[in-house]
């Protein structure tokens, strides 16, 4: 059996809102080795940031992890205390958020607050950390004497490298990024994309959220698709995109446009459920021209083929090719 | 954005958040009875009050009893009659100031948000300046030349809110202006003026509800801060205010009664009118804007 | 280049200050005058005063030359320290002596009424923000339409009563123990106190601060709770503070930086509360016997000294725009957003 880095068997969180219980991630196992890249893919409210962020506690009322393990590096993330908690965080484990614009305080210097990694975990005295946050700073390409910078004089792809600088000022066992590069434009996302990469070539293992299928098939070494809080596909990345086996990583795959191809666009049609009162059944089978009975009636388990995983009744049948 | 349901009359917002269970309606209906329960008492104050509140009618200094519900004062005078009086005096001058605040404010407010240009700027410049000066200063010098009387009082205060309603109003107007169902407006050929009174003022019935709630609690402590001072009424006039500065040095002799219950009406009386506004402006979110 | 750039922002900004001035002085000036009657028989009540003395008085104020004169002339004497005489006893006496030893006190009692203000206001903000929902939030929310909705006067009084005379711990009017000399500098008689060593003295003015300044401060906290409250509610919700937690920065060091995010908007209610505050300090001072400005107005409202109000008004003026232009400044330090 090989190591893993991170494991998550059995995952089930809920937010507790005035208008009912919400399902965000439903039993969802995952697992992530050393130095891979796993990317989960789903569109918004599928439970993926849900889930990123239930690895690193930030889960905050009304939402509550209510069940499951998450394993990393051996030690038990969710049964550890506070304090315990928090010399992992930032420390083996970096985070990057979405929005580059919110994501640094507005009032502080961004070499104080990188410095501050410093000082928090290694117990650096201020001028060393600064020196060390100059360096890291140079490390994702951006000039040392930016160090006494704002972040609101910084573009957004300067912050974004900011908040990656201090993601991996520590050189973390893994790198959680939630849609890094979803609030910046395309020729930016690339070199963000770029940097992330560059990480992985020095070891860190990335959990990568994103919406976009074909972003995460770049990159990943791995890919899992989520869909209304639920695990529905999971495998290397060559299998999910040569050959999808839920008709949902499908329907992602053609919303694709393709340069090289003469490809017909198509959007999956009908919205996700509401996970108050998800559908009974396959929660895809509203919206999925090939459900039947069995699907309307029975949940579907995850099954396995080798590395790929897929969670539907029909899966490896004739019904769904094409 | 919501789209914009033009209401009825000034009152029917004020009828809907009643009828509807969001949080706040608590504090939204001890308000309510708050201010019921004075203005009931302004309005049957010749039945309720046991006494005339002018006179002397039992020996000073009588603390509370069945007799006296809140004592007698130095010159024998029923300290609960007084109060019961005392609350049309207030009213009075608050309502006057704040109608009068109101009808000069929220016009000049309407005419410099939809204009703009010069008048805007000039008329923006002068509130903004007069908004900026300490309320309860401005009353008294207006006071103060005026000379003392309930009528002149409320002209006083009335000054001092004027740009509170100007600045909410223009804000507003501003807001509004751009809207689509405005530039319709314009395309049939409205007239300004009709566009004004007819399709903004409406939109803005529920913003003047709960300005008018703010202002009015913050008129009730103005009022008492200007009669206290003795700018207000003249004796023998029963008066909160001017009741809780001849009382002073007897409440620290522990007659605490002459001072303890005209502060008290005074406090609850803008509370109500304030739990009225803050639970007005928490459903509209306005709370941090006014 | 910072530095320069800020020595810059002052400077335009004191230069805008003028036309705020201006505005205020022609507000007072016209509110003043062109109320109908004439404003020295309103002052000076129904009684029958000898045409002669009328007058005379209308010559001291200035009264008998054309308004547009009027109006530059006395703006002209203000800007050289010149706030006319008084007219009342003691007659002939220029306002400005009064506003000289006036002033100081009213400046002390509101820069404590404002510390205590601020103070209470973070504090019970931030805990109703931290505790968001829970019952404590309530309570601090009915706390700030409470201590909004105190009639300053009695609930001064009620301090005076609790803290005077039941418990006799702290006197309940002046500024200072008569028994107590001290030399006067600056008229703020805390600074005045440590200025020249006397510890007598500063015990005593402090025991003197503590109930009226508590009066304003209390009454004028509620706002500050409130929007300390909601900002810090918005500050926590934000980006940056989940990515402070992600990077394992202890709780107190992201409570701190929440909390110097949520005061940025506080500054720009500061200048707007000091207004209301002096107000609060008329209303204080006459409850305390504190012998300022407050005092000073409501005197000569009795007295019926129109010159005396009307000084004391413009001079509050000039000094509402010198506060918004030291809490525009504040403002520009503590935020690197604004651009100078």
């Amino acid at each position: 059996m090989p190591g893993y880095l991170l494991e998550i068997r059995d995952l089930v969180v809920k937010y507790y809102t005035l208008t009912g219980v919400v399902r965000a991630v439903d039993h969802v196992s995952l697992k992530l080795k050393p130095g891979e890249w796993l990317s989960i893919v789903g569109e918004s409210g599928c439970g993926k940031s849900t889930m990123a962020y239930s690895i690193v506690r930030l889960i905050s009322p009304p939402g509550k992890i209510v069940g499951g393990k998450i394993i990393f590096d051996g030690r038990d993330l969710l049964g550890m205390s506070a304090r315990d908690f928090r010399r992992i965080l930032g420390r083996e484990i970096g985070v990057v958020f979405q929005d580059p614009m919110t994501s640094l305080d507005p009032l502080r210097r961004i070499g104080d607050q990188i410095a501050e990694v410093y000082m928090t975990h290694l117990g650096m005295k201020k001028k060393e950390a600064l020196e060390k946050a100059g360096e890291v700073l140079e490390r994702v390409g951006i000039p040392r004497d930016k160090i006494s910078a704002y972040p609101h004089q910084m573009s957004g792809g300067q912050r974004q490298r900011v908040a990656i600088a201090i993601a991996v000022a520590l050189k973390p066992k893994l790198l959680i990024a939630d849609e890094p590069t979803t609030a910046l434009d395309v020729i930016v996302q690339d070199t963000i994309m770029d940097l992330l990469q560059s990480f992985k070539k020095e070891g860190t293992s990335i959990l990568f959220i994103t919406h976009d299928l074909a972003l995460a098939a770049e990159r990943s070494d791995r890919i899992a698709v989520m869909y209304a809080g639920k695990l529905v596909e999971e495998g290397p990345v060559e299998e999910i995109v040569d050959n999808p086996q839920h008709p949902y990583t499908r329907g992602l795959l053609k919303s694709v446009p393709d340069l090289w191809g003469p490809k017909k666009i198509e959007s999956i049609p009908g919205y996700p459920p509401d996970l108050r009162s998800p559908p009974p059944g396959c929660r895809f089978h509203p919206r999925c021209r090939y459900a039947d009975d069995r699907c309307r009636r029975e949940e579907p388990v995850l099954r396995c083929l080798g590395e790929h995983c897929v969670a539907c009744h029909k899966a490896g049948s004739s019904g769904v090719e094409g | 954005m919501e789209t914009r349901i033009k209401p009825k009359s000034l009152l029917s917002p004020l009828a809907k958040q009643l009828t509807s269970r969001l949080p706040g309606r608590g504090l939204l209906l001890a308000g309510l009875a708050i201010v019921l329960l004075f203005i009931g008492m302004a309005v049957f104050a010749p039945w309720i009050s046991p006494y005339d509140p002018t006179k002397m009618v039992d020996k000073p200094f009588l603390p509370p009893s069945l007799k006296h519900l809140m004592g007698t004062n130095r010159i024998g005078q029923d300290v609960f009659s007084r109060i019961v009086w005392g609350s049309r005096i207030v009213l009075y001058v608050v309502f006057s100031a704040t109608l009068l605040s109101m009808a000069i404010g929220i016009p000049l407010g309407l005419l410099s948000g939809y204009r703009g240009g010069k008048i805007d700027r000039v008329l923006s410049m002068f509130m903004d300046s007069m908004y900026s000066f300490p309320a309860l200063i401005l009353a008294i010098a207006i006071a103060a030349v005026l000379g003392p009387s309930p009528m002149n009082t409320a002209i006083a205060i009335a000054f001092v809110y004027i740009p509170t309603y100007f600045r909410m109003i223009r804000g507003q107007t501003l807001s509004i202006k751009n809207q689509l169902f405005i530039d319709a407006a314009h395309a049939l050929g409205i007239p300004d003026k009709r566009i004004m009174l007819r399709h903004i003022l409406p939109n803005l019935a529920h913003t003047i509800l709960v300005v008018f709630s703010l202002s009015v609690a913050d008129a009730i402590l103005t009022e008492a801060g200007l009669s206290f001072l003795g700018l207000s009424v003249t004796p023998p006039t029963p008066d909160w205010g001017y009741d809780l500065r001849v009382g002073q040095p007897f409440f620290l002799n522990g007659q605490w009664w002459l001072v303890f219950f005209p502060g008290l009406s005074v406090m609850l009386l803008a509370m109500g009118f304030a739990l009225i506004g803050e639970a007005l402006s928490e459903r509209l979110s306005l709370a941090q804007s006014i | 280049m910072a530095k320069k750039g800020l020595g810059y922002y002052i400077v335009v900004r004191a230069l805008m200050i003028i036309p705020t001035i201006l505005i205020l002085y022609t507000i007072v000036f016209i509110l003043l005058r062109i109320l109908p009657g004439n404003p020295i028989l309103a002052v000076v009540g129904t009684r029958n005063i000898p045409p002669e003395q009328l007058k005379h008085l209308e010559h001291l104020a200035g009264l008998d030359k054309p308004l547009i004169i009027q109006y530059f002339d006395y703006l002209w004497n203000v800007l050289h320290g010149n706030f006319g005489v008084t007219l009342a006893s003691p007659m002939g006496v220029p306002v400005i002596n009064y506003i000289a030893t006036r002033f100081p006190a009213t400046l002390e009692l509101t820069i404590w009424g404002f510390t205590f203000s601020v103070i209470i206001g973070l504090v019970t903000g931030m805990i109703a923000a931290l505790k968001r929902g829970s019952k404590i939030d309530t309570g601090m929310r009915i706390y700030s339409i409470v201590a909004y909705t105190l009639f300053i006067p009695w609930f001064g009084m009620i301090l005076q009563y609790v803290f005077g005379v039941i418990l006799g711990v702290l006197p309940t009017g002046g500024r200072i123990d008569p028994r107590i000399s001290l030399q006067t500098i600056t008229g703020l008689y805390v600074l005045d106190s440590i200025l020249t060593g006397n510890i007598p003295a500063l015990i005593s003015s402090i025991k003197h601060l503590i109930l009226p300044g508590l009066t304003l401060g209390i009454v004028l906290s509620g706002a500050y709770t409130r929007l300390v409250r909601n900002n810090m509610v918005d500050v926590l919700s934000m980006d940056f503070i989940r990515s402070y937690k992600a990077r394992g920065i202890p709780r107190y060091k992201i409570t701190w930086y929440a909390l110097k995010n949520a005061f940025i908007p506080v500054i720009t209610l500061m200048g707007l509360q000091f207004a209301i505050l002096l107000g609060g300090a008329i209303l204080t001072e006459t409850t305390f016997s504190w012998p300022g400005m407050g005092t000073f107005i409501v005197d000569r409202i009795e007295y019926r000294d129109y010159n005396s109000i009307q000084g004391a008004i413009i001079f509050f003026a000039f000094f509402v725009a010198v506060i918004s232009l030291i809490v525009d400044v504040i403002y520009a330090l503590l935020d690197p957003r604004i651009k100078y």
